[in-house]
């Protein structure tokens, strides 16, 4: 691995291994960085940072700096690329940030793709594409969902079968009970098996409160405002999200990029969970 | 694909579940194994909330949860199922490779392996070496966000660290071998 690196790289990379794996380093570099970033500005500072362990452990700040990178790991060592554009969950965040986002994601599938002429790979975070505090609700709701109204176990031999009268038992002891026939009706439908049955495996595999590929009916968003606390203009936002990822997924599919969900903390993991399981049953 | 966090400990039901789930489903499985980097967050939310941790109490046990969700979705695989082992272990690559190898599965290539950039690059080049489809983990954007990625990475996992003190002998034997041509 390291016969392609110059004498000084090498020499170089056992400084900066030898520095970032200092129990010095690991506990107070955030706190350095944030000095510096005061004393020196963000200009100088990024500049140390880039050409010293910015270039052993990063792709770099641009999209071409991350080609070229991806190149050279493929032509020299034969080695392939997971490119993970970084960036960390916002609260409260700006429609038109998210869009952003998507706007990158879809150059960034562009560049790693080379256009769709070789397979890519895509590590993303779904809170780039909606704001932290409504997967928190999501993921609540979900959890509760699973957990509690359909009985998910998790248990491998699980061999338990959901009955509808169970369902509307559920159902009630969350606080639901006008829910009309048809539309429960629907609910089972989404949950069983060829034979009518909602099985563990299925309530488990397509127990999805927030459906990514079909419609959300007025029986799951009342599950979704009683069990997660959800309003209309969280609605509206979660509409926007799941079409970002929809379209997001479908560009990476037709471009022959793969997409890596990174999973996340448990308090909003059960919604990135569900979305990444839809995506999976929809693409791979 | 999901990440799925194997310092959890629902992980050991939720992956025999969702390899019985795509079987029975009849949809091809796609798992990326990670041990997870939020340990320190997730206990300290228990904690304040009154709440069992959901993450494993040591090493030891998210070392038997990886390893054995590893043996247990390789051993079950279709071939037109995709595993990605993001390790930076060297005894959970070893057991997904052996395993791969036992059912003759090399040349699908549907067992992938992946480690982060500068780090464990002797566990990569081995992994290459042995005819594996092996990747690094390339983060990149601004470097204000980048670089406290990569910290709380290790402040996370000092399972890593560990490992790039064994990465660092193999670079000093290179360094000095350098100087002994010269």
């Amino acid at each position: 691995m390291f016969r392609f690196d110059t004498t000084f790289t090498l020499i170089k990379k056992f400084f900066i291994y030898k520095v970032m794996g200092s129990n010095l380093f690991i506990n107070y570099s955030l706190g350095g960085m944030k000095v510096m970033y005061r004393l020196f500005g963000v200009k100088l500072t990024n500049a140390l940072i880039e050409n010293t362990a910015g270039t052993i452990f990063t792709g770099g700040v641009s999209l071409q700096d991350l080609e070229r990178e991806m190149k050279k790991a493929q032509e020299e060592r034969g080695i392939g690329t997971v490119a993970m554009s970084v960036v960390e969950g916002l609260k409260d965040v700006e429609n038109s940030k998210l869009d952003e986002f998507l706007d990158f994601s879809l150059k960034s599938i562009d560049t790693l793709t080379q256009e769709g002429t070789q397979e890519g790979h895509l590590a993303l975070k779904l809170t780039a594409f909606v704001s932290t505090d409504i997967t928190e609700k999501q993921s609540q709701a979900q959890e509760y969902f699973a957990k509690n109204i359909l009985g998910v176990s998790y248990q491998q031999e699980d061999n338990s079968i959901l009955s509808r009268a169970e369902l509307i038992k559920n159902l009630n002891e969350a606080g639901i009970k006008n829910n009309s026939e048809a539309e429960l009706d629907q609910l089972i439908e989404n949950l069983s098996n060829d034979d009518g049955e909602m099985t563990a495996v299925h309530r488990y595999a397509k127990g999805h409160l927030f459906p990514l590929y079909g419609k959300r009916s007025p029986l799951m968003e009342e599950i979704a405002q009683k069990c997660g606390g959800l309003t209309s203009a969280d609605f509206t936002n979660i509409d926007l999200f799941e079409e970002r990822v929809r379209v997001m997924t479908d560009y990476a599919s037709r471009q022959n990029c793969l997409l890596y969900v990174d999973a996340e903390q448990s308090f909003i993991q059960a919604a990135i969970e569900s979305y990444g399981q839809q995506m999976t049953h929809e693409h791979n | 694909m999901n990440g799925y966090q194997c310092y959890l400990k629902r992980m050991d039901n939720v992956i025999p579940m969702e390899i019985r789930a795509s079987q029975e489903l009849g949809y091809n499985l796609g798992l990326k194994l990670i041990r997870g980097a939020y340990m320190n967050e997730e206990r300290q939310f228990a904690e304040k909330n009154q709440r069992e941790s959901p993450v494993w109490d040591d090493i030891e046990s998210t070392h038997k949860c990886y390893n054995s969700a590893v043996r247990n979705v390789v051993s079950s695989m279709k071939s037109e199922d995709l595993l990605f082992v993001a390790s930076h272990n060297q005894e959970s690559c070893d057991i997904a490779k052996n395993l791969v190898s036992e059912r003759d599965m090399k040349d699908l290539e549907r067992v992938r392996f992946a480690q982060l950039r500068g780090f464990s690059d002797q566990v990569t080049s081995d992994i290459a070496n042995d005819g594996f489809r092996v990747y690094k983990y390339i983060p990149f954007g601004p470097t204000e966000q980048v670089m406290p990625y990569l910290v709380r990475r290790g402040q996370e996992s000092r399972q890593v660290l560990r490992e790039q003190k064994f990465q660092n002998e193999h670079l000093k034997k290179e360094i000095l071998s350098r100087f002994r041509l010269f």
